[in-house]
C-alpha cells in the first residue's frame, strides 16, 4: 500500500487536529438554553451519588465519542491521502521467459519424473513468468510453448509425468544420428524464445551430459550461443551422474552466468529463482510499470467506524 | 395591582367570618393602661393622675373615681425573608420562589395591618436591610418591593444565620417573627439562633420548596442558578427516587428540629393559593395558644 497524496492527508489530519485543539481550548461554558428554568438546589442534586454515577457515565461516553471522532478523522485523512495498492511485481515477472529443457534420452529415463517434479516445483516458485517445456533426445519436441498460464503449465507438467512410462517420447528420436544430443537440444531450446529483447531469458537444462552420436552443435558452441544471446542457462543433473560429465556441463553453464544443481528432493531451487529474478532487475530498468489500484476500503472503513461509533456514543451518553 | 392590596383583599375575604388573626385578644391587654378605649372606673388612689378623674361620676357617687383605659399594646410583626438568587429560582414549572415568598410575607403583613400592628421587613443579602416597623400599608408595600428587588438572579446569596441574628436584635419588645425561607437545612448554628428567637418572640416558619428537577412532566430544561450551568435532562428513575428521598429526609430533619423548638412551620404547595396556606398556619398557632 502506498499513499498517492501523503501531504494532503497530513495536511487534513493537521487541520482536523488543530480544529479539535482550538475547540478544546476555546471551549465556552455550556450555554443555558433558551426557556431554561432556574433551579436553586443544583449543588444538592449534583452531589447525589446517582447523579455522579450518571455524570461519570456520560463522561465515559464522551471519551468514547472523542476517540471515535479521532478514528473518523484518521479515516478522512487516509481517504484524502488516496492510498493505492501498487502491483508492480507481477508486471515485472511477466517480462521473464523460462524454457524448461529436458533430456529424455535412455540414460535419463530413470529420472525424468523427478526432473518433471523439479520443474513443477520451479514453476510454483516462479509466478507470472512465461514457461515453456522442451523435450529432446536426438531431436527436440515442444512440450508446450512459452505461456504465462500457470494452471496450464501445472497441468502439462503433470500430464507429461504421467505419460513418461519408459518408452521414448514420440518425435525425439530422429533418424540415426545418435541420441542425447545435448548441444543440439540446448540450441533448440534457445530457439523457443520469441526474440523479444525486453524479456530476460533463462533455460533450465536437465541432462546427464552424456552425448552419444553426431551433434550439429557441441555443448561448447551451444553455451557460447546462449551467452551471446544473453540467455541464462541452469543445469540440473542426476545426483548419480559421472563427475566429469557434470563438471563439463557446469563449466559450460557458468559461461552463461548459471550453475548446475544435482537432482535431489531437497534441491535448492531457490538459487534458480533468485538468479532468474536477478536477471529481471538487470534487464528491465527503464519501463518499470506500476499498476496502482485505488485502495478505498481502509479509509472508508475507518471513517464509517468512527462516525457510527461517535453517533452511538452520543446516543448512549445522552440516554 | 400592588401585591399588598391584592393579598389584603384575599385575606379580608378569607377571614371575614372566621378569624380575626392572631392579634385578636393577644394584645387586648388585661392590664389597664393608657389609651382612648375606656375600660372601667375605680376609686381614686393616691398617685393617680388627676387628669384621669371622672368628675361627673365622682359627683354622682360622692367620692373620687378615676377612669381606667385599656392599655394599648401594638404587636410588632417582623418579616425575616430570605432573598438572593436562590429565591429567583423556580418553585414549580410555573411559579418563582420569590413570588411565593412575597405572597406569604404579604399575607402576614395584611393580617398584622388589619389589626393595626407594626410590620417590619428585614432581609440580608450583602448587607442587612431593615426598615423601621410601620403600620402604614404604603410603607409595607415599599418594603416588600425592596424584598423583591433583592431576589433577582444576580442578587448575592442570602445569609440566613445573619438574618436571624438581626431579627433577634432589631426589636426588644416581644413580637412575632415570621421567617420565610427556602428549603434550608437547619444545622446547629441555625438551631441555636432560632432557639434564641423563640425565647424572645413567637416564631413562624414558611418554607418555599424547590422545583422537582426529576419530574418527568417537566417540559423545560433547568439550569443551576448558583453557577448558571445547564443541567442535563434527568430521566433516570433511580435518580428521581434518590432526589425525592433526599428532599423528604431534609424536610423530616427540618420539621424535627423545628418541633424541638416548638416552632410552627409550613411548606408551601407551589401551585396552590398562598393565602389560605398561611392563614391555616396562623390558625394553628392560635389554637395552640
Amino acid at each position: 500500500m502506498a499513499l498517492t497524496q501523503p501531504w494532503w492527508g497530513a495536511l487534513v489530519l493537521l487541520v482536523l487536529t488543530a480544529v479539535a485543539v482550538i475547540a478544546v481550548l476555546w471551549r465556552r461554558r455550556p450555554r443555558v438554553p433558551g426557556g431554561a428554568l432556574p433551579f436553586a438546589a443544583a449543588a444538592r442534586l449534583r452531589s447525589l451519588p446517582r447523579f455522579r454515577a450518571l455524570a461519570r457515565r456520560r463522561l465515559r461516553w464522551a471519551v468514547v465519542e472523542a476517540t471515535a471522532l479521532a478514528v473518523a478523522a484518521a479515516g478522512v485523512s487516509m481517504l484524502v491521502a488516496r492510498p493505492v495498492d501498487v502491483d508492480a511485481q507481477s508486471a515485472q515477472r511477466s517480462n521473464r521467459d523460462v524454457v524448461l529443457c529436458m533430456d529424455v534420452s535412455g540414460s535419463m529415463q530413470r529420472v525424468v519424473r523427478d526432473v518433471l517434479g523439479a520443474f513443477g516445483e520451479l514453476a510454483g516458485h516462479l509466478e507470472g513468468e512465461r514457461l515453456a517445456l522442451v523435450l529432446f533426445d536426438s531431436a527436440a519436441v515442444t512440450g508446450f510453448p512459452l505461456t504465462d498460464d500457470a494452471s496450464f503449465v501445472r497441468e502439462q507438467l503433470a500430464s507429461e509425468a504421467r505419460e513418461m512410462t519408459g518408452r521414448r517420447v514420440p518425435g525425439t528420436g530422429l533418424g540415426d544420428v545418435g541420441s542425447s544430443l545435448i548441444g543440439d537440444g540446448l540450441v533448440s531450446c534457445l530457439q523457443r524464445f520469441d526474440g523479444d529483447p525486453d524479456r530476460s531469458r533463462t533455460v533450465v537444462l536437465a541432462t546427464d551430459n552424456q552425448t552419444s552420436g553426431r551433434s550439429l552443435y557441441s555443448l561448447d558452441e551451444a553455451a557460447a550461443m546462449a551467452a551471446d544471446d544473453g540467455v541464462l542457462v541452469f543445469g540440473i543433473t542426476p545426483n548419480d551422474n559421472t563427475v566429469t560429465a557434470t563438471h563439463e556441463l557446469t563449466e559450460q553453464v557458468r559461461l552463461t552466468g548459471g550453475d548446475t544443481l544435482l537432482l535431489d528432493p531437497n534441491m535448492p531451487l531457490g538459487d534458480i529463482v533468485e538468479a532468474v529474478e536477478a536477471t529481471q532487475r538487470r534487464e528491465l530498468e527503464g519501463p518499470a510499470r506500476l499498476e496502482a489500484e485505488d485502495l478505498l476500503w481502509p479509509g472508508v472503513g475507518l471513517t464509517m467506524v468512527g462516525v457510527v461509533g461517535a453517533a452511538f456514543a452520543r446516543r448512549r451518553g445522552m440516554a | 395591582m400592588a401585591r399588598l392590596t391584592r393579598i389584603q383583599t384575599q385575606v379580608a375575604l378569607a377571614t371575614r367570618h372566621k378569624v380575626g388573626g392572631w392579634a385578636e385578644g393577644v394584645h387586648a391587654s388585661v392590664n389597664a393602661g393608657r389609651s382612648l378605649e375606656f375600660h372601667d372606673l375605680r376609686e381614686y388612689a393616691r398617685g393617680d393622675d388627676v387628669a384621669d378623674i371622672d368628675w361627673k361620676a365622682s359627683a354622682r357617687r360622692g367620692s373620687l373615681l378615676v377612669k381606667r383605659h385599656v392599655a394599648e399594646r401594638r404587636a410588632t410583626l417582623l418579616l425575616a425573608a430570605q432573598t438572593g438568587r436562590a429565591m429567583a429560582a423556580m418553585a414549580s414549572a410555573g411559579t418563582v420562589k420569590r413570588d411565593l415568598a412575597l405572597d406569604a410575607a404579604a399575607t402576614f403583613a395584611s393580617l398584622a395591618l388589619a389589626h393595626g400592628d407594626y410590620v417590619g421587613v428585614i432581609h440580608r443579602g450583602g448587607a442587612t436591610v431593615s426598615a423601621r416597623p410601620t403600620s402604614r400599608a404604603v410603607h409595607v408595600e415599599r418594603m416588600l418591593t425592596a424584598l423583591e428587588r433583592s431576589s433577582t438572579p444576580t442578587s448575592p446569596d442570602a445569609d440566613l444565620a445573619g438574618l436571624l441574628d438581626t431579627a433577634a436584635t432589631v426589636t426588644r419588645r416581644r413580637g412575632i417573627v415570621a421567617i420565610v425561607c427556602g428549603d434550608v437545612e437547619i444545622d446547629a448554628h441555625l438551631e441555636a439562633r432560632l432557639r434564641r428567637l423563640v425565647v424572645q418572640h413567637e416564631v413562624l416558619v414558611v418554607v418555599v420548596p424547590d422545583i422537582d428537577p426529576t419530574d418527568p412532566a417537566l417540559e423545560h430544561p433547568l439550569f443551576g442558578v448558583d453557577n448558571e450551568r445547564p443541567l442535563p435532562r434527568l430521566r433516570d428513575r433511580t435518580l428521581r427516587d434518590e432526589w425525592l428521598a433526599d428532599v423528604a429526609a431534609r424536610a423530616a430533619r427540618r420539621s424535627a428540629a423545628l418541633s424541638r423548638l416548638s416552632i410552627r412551620s409550613t411548606t408551601l404547595a407551589p401551585d396552590e393559593p398562598v393565602v389560605p396556606q398561611v392563614l391555616s398556619l396562623v390558625r394553628s398557632v392560635r389554637r395552640a395558644a
